[in-house]
């Protein structure tokens, strides 16, 4: 009633004073967020149209100045949007500027939201946009270098493939089970496959022990939170987004031709065995080395067979379908989404399906009283290739038959033993199951009461079971399954299941300059692992297949393993602010596990972390603000914790242990010092990471350059390796808390906007990676326990070789060899020592790479944009297994059947200048080399022939896409509509010799699976 | 209306406050997660059976200790048995295993043997360890006299495992319960006292033979505890103890021995009444059988007539270990030179002969083919050479009575020795026509270990009766050199035979490279003199 009365008069009192008149006006700039003053502004007085004067606010943003009623005071103000206002009556006027730098973007942190202006650790951020770019059956890919510090590699090519993920490096020397996911409060690890990568809002890696801490014993390897779609309040929307296409072959492998392929093999008997062989390509010497199917070919001017199409199936479709609801009227809102995806592979009879629903609902009962929960259900099934298939079919004989007379499968069998000479790998792509299914069930409630204000109390119950089922059948036609097996099945169940609690009341506080923002809470966890393995042989039929397994005559495996922990934990985080400017960041949490002896049984984790925006000072000129446009120091110290142990190590094991009575009753028993041999360690305690990042956010020329850079040093103790017992103890290993390491980085964001005009805009974003870490401790009196795992050297990833050396020439001195000959591999005496020993093994790479990181470039031309996404790293090695095998005609080391055009270049009296060593069918016996060129199974590392230079920089996706007008758009009732037409991994560019360089695992390169470019159409439609 | 409010939303806070309380403190009580997929010490001493299940696995030890290779200490590098020159070409490991006869450089801190045993043991000694430590603690036993039988088997069972260690490494670290810290050697008079004090708590806690029937058969017995208590005062020339603890077990216990001694090795009488303690195999399980044919067997052709070898053939096997001809041939001929063809202990012990499938004998002038020891060859029962359900013997009534008649001969009474040593003689020859008459004290000693070596042959107690009577160099030297004895016999110089080199550091074997590594308490210099 009061401001009714108020308007009436201001308004009465305009009608009087209507006449113009030049008055004098005392302005103010503030920003329109924090209410600070704008120093140095921009004014400007227009009047009828003209502007009649322009001069700077002080530095205050105080200014006055003499205008016209009825004129405009225009202010403008770098990073600000402008403004302007009407003289009126009113002399004293306040100008609020709004920043357009969006300082009000919010991220969603442990356990709340805070301003990203405010944020005081190395927090990125992952947008929906950037998620849901390219498509991707698994949200770890679609994460991939997305931040700088996050290391995301596939397993492989094939549909379905997991991924490893590492953030800033390695936290550990054996204990890694990958970073903690939160989903919407939701603590999951492991495969992260079930969320759908169209119902996540944003994605947070919080990488520092500032951000992560608060999770404690469980953020060793970085936190990452994920946080879905929520109704916008007052609206409600239906999206469909769709994309379909085909994926291609893009050979990585081109194999000799029969011609070729027959002349090598002659050449690998030939000079090996002239005795028995006789003159090569004579039809005698022919007879003894191929088989008659083969001769047939040869007979027939060489007929090839091309073994890698017969398991391929080019051209594979895919196709993705999300449908989301979302309902933010009223005071239930509600959001609702569906997925099909479906992937054919490029091998036959691989793929990958997923079906999930998402539903989230969140209810305002009373002013004071909030309930929601969500569910998230995903089942998904991978048919995956053999694991040799494709290998198999690329060193088959071109020479050799793929089908029978009948259309089948050739296999071909000797006939006085019975057994097959040749498997078909073409039988394992059609006739082998090897199947991968997954269900997985997020649900959780929660319920929110804000007893006064400002204090919100929250109570959560969340659950995550995940059931993984992997199945797998070889029948009788191939390899694995032929006899003695006659079919080999098993069937291996887990299931986890881990509930959480969570119970946190925030409070906050905001007064003057002081804003506190003050947060509490407890949370038991338990988490428990079941799985059960069975496996067996000797099947009737090969009708039935693995669901069959009890037909099994044999039982090769019949096993089960119960395990699991809880976790009980206190913590607390203050967040003080003073101007908006100084702001400090203190966090503490105390964990209980089960997995700890009652010795250690809680342990702390207390982080501190404190950010200064210095472009808020006053001090900064306002000169300085024309081209810098943010600046803001970081700087963070805090302990995280890593309880990832055997859930079992602080006890002593009691194994099963059997002693026959009297001959013949067999007495159970137990035997400590069993099987394991370990001893109990009561005073296990976390691994404890102390992690410094020190961080700056700088932006200039309004905001259109922007970096953010951070450099980390974490030094990793108490880190658990098996400390050999003496026997005397009637034990082997006791488990202790006893190594240390470290990893230090830097990670460097650097987004530009090089364009930006109302029609055309050109974004740019560059990330870069890099890390180092190194064990510095390890057992007590001992600094290497084998030759790759030592002081000073990285935790894993390190390759120990001997050094290839090229390839021996004719005249050579063979004292490092004496029973090697021209053409075989040359091992290089590292130690000159005139022998070949295990002391000639050196680190002959890593596959660790000096840096990585991503480029994304967005145009955008009115309503046509295109987007080129690209990562790189460079500087890591791989040890690519498979190079060895595809081009080395070796019986002991390579393969003794088809190699590539390049292993075709092999060593010959006349064709001396090659690294590609003589075809050899009889193999180099063991003792002739200390080890083969990669050989692990001869019991010491291999050379460096197949250690490879993986650097690469590789085109992610080329998207070109359109926005349909909304004035077109209104008439058909849509609300937007986005088309666009994408390409998968268009181009790589690497020197490395395999399908993909961007693989985990340092001995990954034993590859399963090709290369393929995928091309698609898709579209956003939003109702 | 607001004050309606007011009260509901207090009311929400205390009831969650209550709620969020109690749940709270209970999951505090929540962290000891108990694993569900095996059992801890505690979990698994928690009862009668578990108990029981606990002492099996102190056994189970024993049984590995002897169920292969590791058997071998105490029966070559002795004057009855030596290994078979080929094995040196089996590789690495076999080749420490004729060091193991030979003493040569591979008779070190490394032996994988020597390295096993010591492991072996040591893992028995941590089952007893808590078994001793937890029955006691077990309240509600359903029935106490087991109890206080499961302590007594399991403290016999820590003296058999530090009587051996004690005898081949002298001084070593002696935990009593279990721990992860390395501990140093305990001198050798200490780890004696400690043997004789569990044996003597056995002898009072363990069950009688006679109680000990059915399913029990095979446990520790009282007699057993006597028996090793015996030999441990043997051992240690304490001769009066020695004879005292004897002449209780022949006049009180009235240990006997079986008519027949083929019996003993037939397969059929296990557990019998001559039986004092044996380790116990059996084929239901292969887990529970012992290879032992493998190793003593040769496959050079079967020692039976008309057999052709299969290794379900008794006496087919690896040919790693033979007699030596002192065993296979002089000592069954000592003193007269004839009595082998009346001794039924030298059928039962020898496969003196080998044929082929025509049933002719097969001559040979290297080690396969020569005699081999018959005592593991398998019978009917067992699945093949590699597993046998076959018992060993660890301690027999024969063993008694020599171990009798060698304490009374050192006691000054070689004509009382002569009784029982006669005993052991008229079994093996059905009367008493070969005894031995009266003889001073010296010669009799020399009788009494050939009489041991006759009757007990490859039984595993060799070694240490040569180094209790200070007889290791000597008939180890004289008996067991294969390269001396074969150009003795075929006059060849490039022969691959290994020749003796046992010296006086082997009256100790080395402690293990690994426990001097890895026990802080001791360090590479704690090793024994001359490793």
């Amino acid at each position: 009633m009061r401001k009714l009365l108020l308007i009436l008069l201001l308004l009465s009192a305009g009608l009087i004073n209507a006449n113009a008149q030049q008055r004098k006006i005392n302005g103010t700039v503030k920003d329109s967020q924090t209410g600070q003053p704008l120093p140095f502004a921009t004014v400007s007085v227009e009047t009828a149209g003209k502007q009649v004067r322009k001069f700077a606010a002080d530095q205050n943003g105080n200014f006055t100045t003499d205008a016209d009623a009825g004129s405009f005071i225009k202010v403008t103000f770098t990073g600000y949007d402008p403004k302007q206002v009407t003289v009126g009556d009113s002399t004293n006027i306040t100008i609020l500027l709004k920043s357009n730098r969006n300082l009000s973007e919010v991220v969603v942190i442990a356990y709340g939201t805070e301003k990203r202006k405010d944020l005081t650790s190395a927090v990125t951020s992952i947008s929906a946009q950037q998620i849901s770019e390219a498509p991707s059956t698994n949200l770890a890919t679609a994460l991939a270098s997305r931040a700088p510090g996050l290391e995301v590699h596939s397993t492989g090519t094939q549909p379905g493939a997991s991924a490893s993920v590492n953030v800033r490096g390695l936290n550990s020397i054996s204990q890694l089970e990958g970073p903690l996911y939160i989903v919407d409060g939701n603590a999951l690890v492991g495969d992260i496959r079930s969320i759908n990568p169209a119902d996540i809002e944003s994605v947070e890696i919080l990488k520092d022990a500032a951000a992560a801490g608060i999770y404690g014993s469980r953020a060793a390897e970085g936190v990452i939170l994920i946080t879905t779609k929520r109704p916008k309040a007052g609206a409600t929307s239906i999206n469909f987004d769709m994309y379909t296409g085909i994926q291609s072959n893009n050979p990585a492998y081109h194999m000799l031709n029969a011609r070729d392929y027959a002349k090598l093999k002659r050449t690998g008997f030939q000079d090996a065995d002239p005795g028995t062989f006789g003159a090569m390509g004579t039809d005698t010497a022919d007879a003894k080395i191929f088989n008659a199917f083969e001769l047939q070919s040869i007979a027939n001017g060489y007929t090839s067979y091309d073994w890698q199409k017969a398991i391929m199936n080019n051209n594979a479709p895919m196709g993705n379908y999300t449908l989301s609801v979302a309902n933010g009227t009223g005071s239930n809102r509600v959001y609702f989404s569906g997925l099909y995806q479906d992937q054919q592979g490029i091998l036959k009879n691989t793929g990958y399906k997923k079906y999930s629903g998402f539903i989230s609902d969140e209810t305002q009962i009373r002013s004071f009283l909030k309930l929601g929960g969500s569910v998230n259900y995903a089942h998904d099934v991978t048919n995956n290739p053999s694991p040799d298939e494709y290998r198999e079919s690329l060193t088959q004989s071109p020479l050799q038959p793929i089908y029978d007379a009948g259309g089948n499968p050739l296999i071909v069998v000797d006939r006085t033993t019975g057994t097959p000479t040749i498997f078909n790998p073409v039988t394992l792509a059609l006739d082998a199951t090897n199947m991968y299914t997954t269900n997985r069930t997020n649900t959780n409630l929660y319920m929110e009461l804000t007893p006064i204000k400002n204090l919100v109390l929250r109570s959560s119950l969340g659950a995550d079971v995940y059931q993984a089922e992997q199945d797998s059948y070889y029948p009788r036609t191939t390899g694995p399954g032929y006899s003695p097996h006659n079919g080999l099945a098993e069937i291996y169940n887990t299931r986890s299941t881990d509930v959480l609690w969570e119970n946190t009341a925030t409070y906050n506080y905001l007064k003057g300059d002081h804003e506190f923002n003050l947060l509490g809470g407890f949370t038991f966890e338990r988490h428990q692992d079941i799985a059960t393995d069975m496996k067996g042989d000797q099947f009737p039929t090969d009708l039935l297949g693995y669901k069959a397994i009890g037909s099994a005559a044999e039982k090769l495996q019949d096993n089960s393993n119960y395990s699991g922990w809880d976790v009980r934990s206190l913590f607390a985080r203050a967040i003080y602010k003073f101007k908006g400017r100084y702001i400090l960041n203190a966090t503490i949490r105390q964990d209980g596990s089960s997995r700890f002896g009652s010795d250690n049984k809680f342990g702390v984790f207390p982080t501190v972390s404190g950010a200064w925006r210095v472009i808020d000072e006053p001090w900064i000129g306002y000169k300085v603000k024309t081209w810098l446009s943010d600046f803001k120091l970081r700087a963070s110290y805090g302990l995280v914790g890593n309880q990832n142990l055997p859930y079992d190590a602080i006890y002593t094991r009691f194994d099963p242990a059997t002693y026959p009575f009297n001959g013949s009753s067999v007495t159970s028993g137990y035997n400590v010092a069993g099987t394991n041999g370990v001893f109990g360690n009561n005073s296990l305690q976390w691994e404890v990471q102390h992690q410094l990042n020190l961080g700056a956010d700088i932006a200039f020329l309004d905001n259109r350059i922007q970096l953010s850079v951070d450099v980390y040093n974490k030094d990793i103790s108490s880190l658990l390796m098996p400390l050999p017992l003496q026997p005397s103890s009637g034990f082997s290993t006791e488990l202790v808390n006893v190594a240390a390491m470290n990893t230090k980085g830097v990670d460097i964001q650097l987004k530009v906007t090089p364009v930006r005009t109302k029609d055309f805009t050109w974004q740019s974003s560059l990330n870069w990676s890099k890390y180092t870490s190194k064990v510095t401790k390890l057992l007590p009196g001992r600094d290497s326990i084998s030759q790759s795992l030592r002081v000073g050297l990285p935790p894993s990833g390190t390759y120990v070789n001997y050094v290839f050396d090229g390839i021996y020439q004719q005249g050579d001195n063979f004292a490092l060899d004496p029973n090697g000959k021209p053409g075989d591999i040359k091992i290089k005496d590292v130690n000159g020592d005139g022998k070949i020993t295990p002391l000639d093994e050196v680190v002959t790479g890593s596959s660790i790479p000096k840096g990585y990181g991503s480029f994304w470039n967005y145009f955008r031309y009115k309503s046509i944009s295109l987007t080129v996404y690209s990562t790189y790293a460079y500087g890591q090695k791989l040890n690519n297994l498979t190079y060895t095998n595809l081009t080395y005609y070796n019986a002991t080391y390579g393969n003794t059947g088809n190699v590539t055009v390049e292993g075709g270049n092999y060593w010959t009296p006349t064709n001396t200048n090659t690294n590609i060593p003589r075809p050899n069918a009889f193999g180099t016996p063991l003792k002739t080399l200390p080890a083969g060129p990669n050989l692990q199974s001869d019991g010491g590392g291999g050379s460096s022939y197949s250690i490879q230079n993986a650097s690469y920089f590789k085109i992610q996706h080329i998207t070109l896409g359109y926005d349909f007008s909304s004035t077109l758009l209104n008439k058909i009732k849509v609300h937007n509509l986005n088309i666009y037409a994408q390409v998968l991994n268009p181009f790589l560019f690497t020197g490395y010799k395999g399908v993909d360089p961007d693989v985990a695992g340092a001995n990954a390169a034993t590859e399963i699976y090709p290369r393929y470019r995928t091309f698609l159409l898709g579209l956003k439609m939003g109702l | 209306m607001k004050n309606l409010k007011h009260y509901l939303k207090n009311t929400w806070l205390l009831v969650s406050a209550i709620v969020m309380t109690q749940l709270l403190s209970s999951c505090r009580k929540q962290l000891d997660y108990k694993p569900e997929v095996f059992v801890t010490e505690a979990a698994a001493y928690n009862d009668q059976a578990g108990a029981i299940a606990g002492v099996t696995g102190i056994y189970q030890q024993l049984q590995t200790l002897k169920k292969s290779d590791y058997q071998l200490i105490g029966v070559i590098g002795t004057d009855e048995a030596r290994c078979c020159y080929q094995a040196q070409g089996y590789g690495a490991y076999w080749a420490g295993v004729v060091g193991m006869d030979v003493y040569d450089q591979t008779f070190n801190s490394q032996n994988q043997d020597i390295t096993g045993f010591w492991q072996v043991c040591y893992k028995g000694i941590a089952n007893a360890n808590a078994a001793i430590l937890n029955i006691p603690k077990i309240k509600n036993f359903s029935d106490p006299t087991i109890q206080t039988r499961l302590l007594g088997e399991a403290h016999f069972m820590r003296a058999l495992y530090y009587f051996y260690l004690v005898q081949l490494y002298g001084d070593v670290p002696m935990p009593l319960e279990n721990t992860a810290s390395g501990l140093p050697r305990t001198p050798q008079q200490q780890v004696y006292t400690q043997i004789i004090a569990d044996l003597k708590f056995a002898t009072t806690n363990c069950w009688t033979k006679s109680k000990l029937s059915g399913s029990d058969a095979g446990r520790a017995s009282v007699e057993a505890a006597k028996a090793l208590l015996g030999k441990v005062y043997l051992t240690l020339h304490n001769y009066q103890d020695a004879k005292t603890i004897f002449e209780d077990l022949i006049n009180n216990d009235h240990i006997s021995l079986l008519a027949n001694y083929a019996d003993l090795f037939d397969g059929k009488h296990e557990n019998n009444a001559e039986s004092l303690f044996e380790i116990q195999y059996s084929t239901d399980n292969t887990d529970n059988t012992q290879g032992l044919q493998n190793i003593y067997g040769s496959y050079a052709g079967p020692p039976v007539k008309f057999e052709t070898f299969d290794i379900h053939t008794p006496g087919y096997g690896g040919t790693v270990v033979m007699a030596t001809s002192y065993y296979s041939d002089s000592v069954f001929m000592k003193p007269f030179g004839f009595e082998y063809q009346y001794d039924s202990r030298y059928t039962s012990s020898i496969n003196h002969d080998r044929y082929d499938g025509n049933g002719n004998t097969m001559s040979w002038w290297v080690d396969p083919g020569l005699p081999t020891i018959k005592k593991y060859d398998i019978s009917s029962g067992d699945i093949d050479v590699y597993h046998s359900g076959k018992n060993l013997y660890y301690l027999r009534s024969a063993d008694v009575f020599l171990m009798y008649a060698e304490t009374l001969n050192e006691l000054g009474q070689p004509d009382a020795a002569l009784a029982p040593l006669n005993k052991i003689r008229e079994r093996a020859f059905g009367n008493n026509t070969l005894d031995f008459g009266p003889t001073d004290q010296t010669t009799l000693r020399d009788i009494i270990l050939d009489e041991r070596s006759r009757e007990l042959g490859a039984e595993g107690w060799r070694w240490f009766d040569l180094k209790r009577t200070g007889t290791l160099l000597t008939r180890v030297k004289r008996y067991d050199d294969p390269q001396r004895d074969f150009l003795k016999k075929n006059g060849s110089t490039s022969d691959p035979h290994p020749a003796q080199n046992v010296s006086d550091k082997n009256m100790l074997y080395p402690i293990p490279l690994t426990e001097l590594q890895n026990n802080p308490a001791l360090g590479l210099k704690a090793q024994n003199p001359g490793y």
